[in-house]
């Protein structure tokens, strides 16, 4: 009735043949996956050549950069500042140029909407303002350069950069602006904290603590005018902050350190130690005694 | 001859269980798809005009079965049932008017077809038509006269890869006509199907058996009713046919016997 090897026989090679279904396509999987791993490592491996390549080519345009750079302070005009105080302390600058010729640095003051800005050298030769500079570093004077580029008039475009240095900071903001825009500024932003300021704009600063009042904002304020060596100003929002926050340090510190700047000695120290009854501070402890050492 | 819990079990018997029957509405295996079918149908007999029915599924999957149920079902219809389509549209007619215990009167087509629709636009009566594939031309052009007339409810039971073509034929797309579908067991009802039949020959006992083997035999007929009968059948008949033989291999019912069974029946390709 039945065949049974043949059935049997048909049984196995159905069988096989499933079998060997089942192995092409493990085959296929394993060679796909091969392919992919090997493709991935071939990737990973060829990565770090990739990234000397780029390491080249950054070198390459950095070394560009620096060249350019050379060629170009050539071609400048330097203009040193360093100190900036309203008509009123024109005693206070006049000294600090005495004791700046001491230094030998020649300075001038130059006079501008209502402020009084000390200039310790303006030149074209980069050797001279590198000269100046070493000068002023050496005798821990803080001072803002203004660089313009020298353009013929006829180009109406005129790159000016401003930076500002500090014996722990150095900021370069640069910008293009036509010469319109710069007799502009000339005339409206003469002060020399006006054009020295750094990439921080107090103004902007300023009109934002009126939108929002906050001891951060206060004290970044009081810190710029500080850096500026607007110490009257510094000293007016200093205070501000205290206000806003009589616990925190920096308003304190900053508040007595723009008044022994100013000459008052005296009510800084007194300050301090007010500060002292009800915060410890390492940081005003440090103070105090380098300003009571100075006084003996 | 063999013994199984105590009683002996004869595998001759036992595949003569899943062997094509005659008659098969007496056991008739009503599964969900079944009692949907049905309740949709008869609803559609009640609340509907006369109209067309396509009754469509695959092959084996029991439209004529479910065909011969509905038949003995539908109390409150007369039902005319043709298994096999093989006719002229004359011979249809006039079978229809001698069913009807009534003299054939007139000779030509027209005159028939006039005849048997004043017959029966008085009745509700189903005339049911199965392999309707199979159909002549001119057969299915009488059968849409006779549907518009609105003297018959036609049931037209067909295979599903083959009613398409008829289906959109645009005298019956344009016609108002319902479409019913008979689908393949579940794998619940393939097993309730096979139990109910053991239970009704009282071999019950002989399920675990089965149900050990049955993820196997429902996947290689696919819940198919025709294949699954077919399948057990041949696997059983396997089996005898091993133990009279003395072949001890395939003695039992194993996966192995299985697949040869439907190697057997070709519903393996090799």
């Amino acid at each position: 009735m039945f065949d049974l090897d043949t059935l049997y026989k048909k049984y196995l090679f159905y069988r096989f043949k499933k079998l060997l279904v089942v192995l092409i396509l493990v085959c296929i999987s394993v060679g796909v996956l091969y392919l992919f791993f090997s493709f991935q490592e071939d990737t990973k491996n060829s990565a770090p050549i990739q990234k000397e390549k780029v390491k080249n080519l950054k070198s390459r345009k950095k070394s560009q950069k620096e060249q350019e750079q050379v060629r170009s302070k050539e071609a400048k005009h330097y203009k040193i500042f360093t100190l900036s105080v309203k008509e009123k302390s024109r005693a206070y600058i006049e000294k600090m140029k005495q004791k700046y010729l001491k230094f030998g640095l020649q300075c001038q003051i130059e006079d501008q909407n209502n402020y009084l800005n000390l200039v310790c050298g303006e030149t074209n030769s980069y050797k001279e303002y590198q000269k100046i500079k070493t000068l002023l570093k050496k005798n821990h004077i803080k001072y803002y350069v203004v660089i313009k580029k020298e353009i013929p008039i006829s180009d109406k475009k005129e790159v000016q950069e401003s930076t500002l240095q500090t014996p722990k900071r150095a900021k370069k903001v640069e910008s293009l602006i036509n010469k319109d825009s710069v007799q502009k500024k000339e005339t409206n932003r003469t002060t020399l904290a006006n054009i020295r300021h750094s990439d921080v704009d107090v103004e902007l600063l300023e009109k934002k603590y009126s939108e929002h009042k906050s001891y951060e904002i206060a004290i970044r304020i009081a810190k710029e005018y500080y850096a500026q060596q607007r110490y009257e100003k510094s000293l007016l929002w200093a205070k501000e902050a205290n206000h806003l926050n009589r616990k925190k340090e920096q308003s304190w510190i900053l508040y007595a350190r723009s008044l022994y700047v100013l000459g008052e000695k005296e009510k800084a120290i007194k300050i301090l130690k007010l500060y002292k009854h009800f915060a410890s501070s390492k940081k005003v402890e440090r103070i105090l005694q380098r300003w009571q050492s100075n006084d003996k | 001859m063999i013994e199984s819990n105590g009683e002996q079990m004869d595998y001759q018997v036992l595949a003569q269980i899943f062997e094509e029957e005659k008659n098969p509405v007496e056991h008739f295996y009503k599964n969900h798809n079944v009692v949907q079918m049905e309740s949709k149908m008869l609803q559609i007999l009640q609340n509907s005009h006369k109209q067309l029915l396509f009754l469509i599924g695959e092959a084996g999957v029991g439209k004529s079965v479910f065909l011969n149920y509905f038949a003995t079902l539908s109390s409150h219809v007369d039902t005319i049932k043709f298994d096999v389509p093989f006719f002229e549209p004359v011979d249809f007619v006039k079978t229809l008017i001698i069913k009807s215990d009534t003299v054939v009167q007139g000779h030509s087509l027209v005159e028939l077809i006039e005849q048997v629709s004043e017959i029966y636009s008085k009745k509700d009566t189903v005339v049911i038509i199965d392999e309707a594939q199979l159909l002549s031309h001119s057969m299915i052009e009488t059968i849409r006269i006779l549907a518009d007339s609105k003297a018959f409810w036609f049931v037209l039971a067909m295979h599903k890869h083959e009613s398409q073509k008829l289906l959109n034929e645009p005298q019956f797309v344009s016609r108002p006509h319902k479409v019913l579908e008979m689908e393949q067991l579940s794998f619940d009802e393939a097993k309730g199907f096979v139990q109910s039949n053991l239970k009704r020959s009282d071999y019950e006992y002989i399920w675990p058996l089965i149900e050990k083997n049955f993820k196997i035999l429902y996947k290689l007929s696919g819940g198919n009713f025709r294949d699954l009968k077919k399948l057990l059948h041949t696997t059983f008949l396997l089996v005898n046919f091993a133990l009279q033989s003395g072949v001890k291999k395939f003695s039992s019912i194993d996966r192995r016997v299985i697949m040869m069974a439907a190697i057997e029946n070709g519903l393996i390709h090799v």
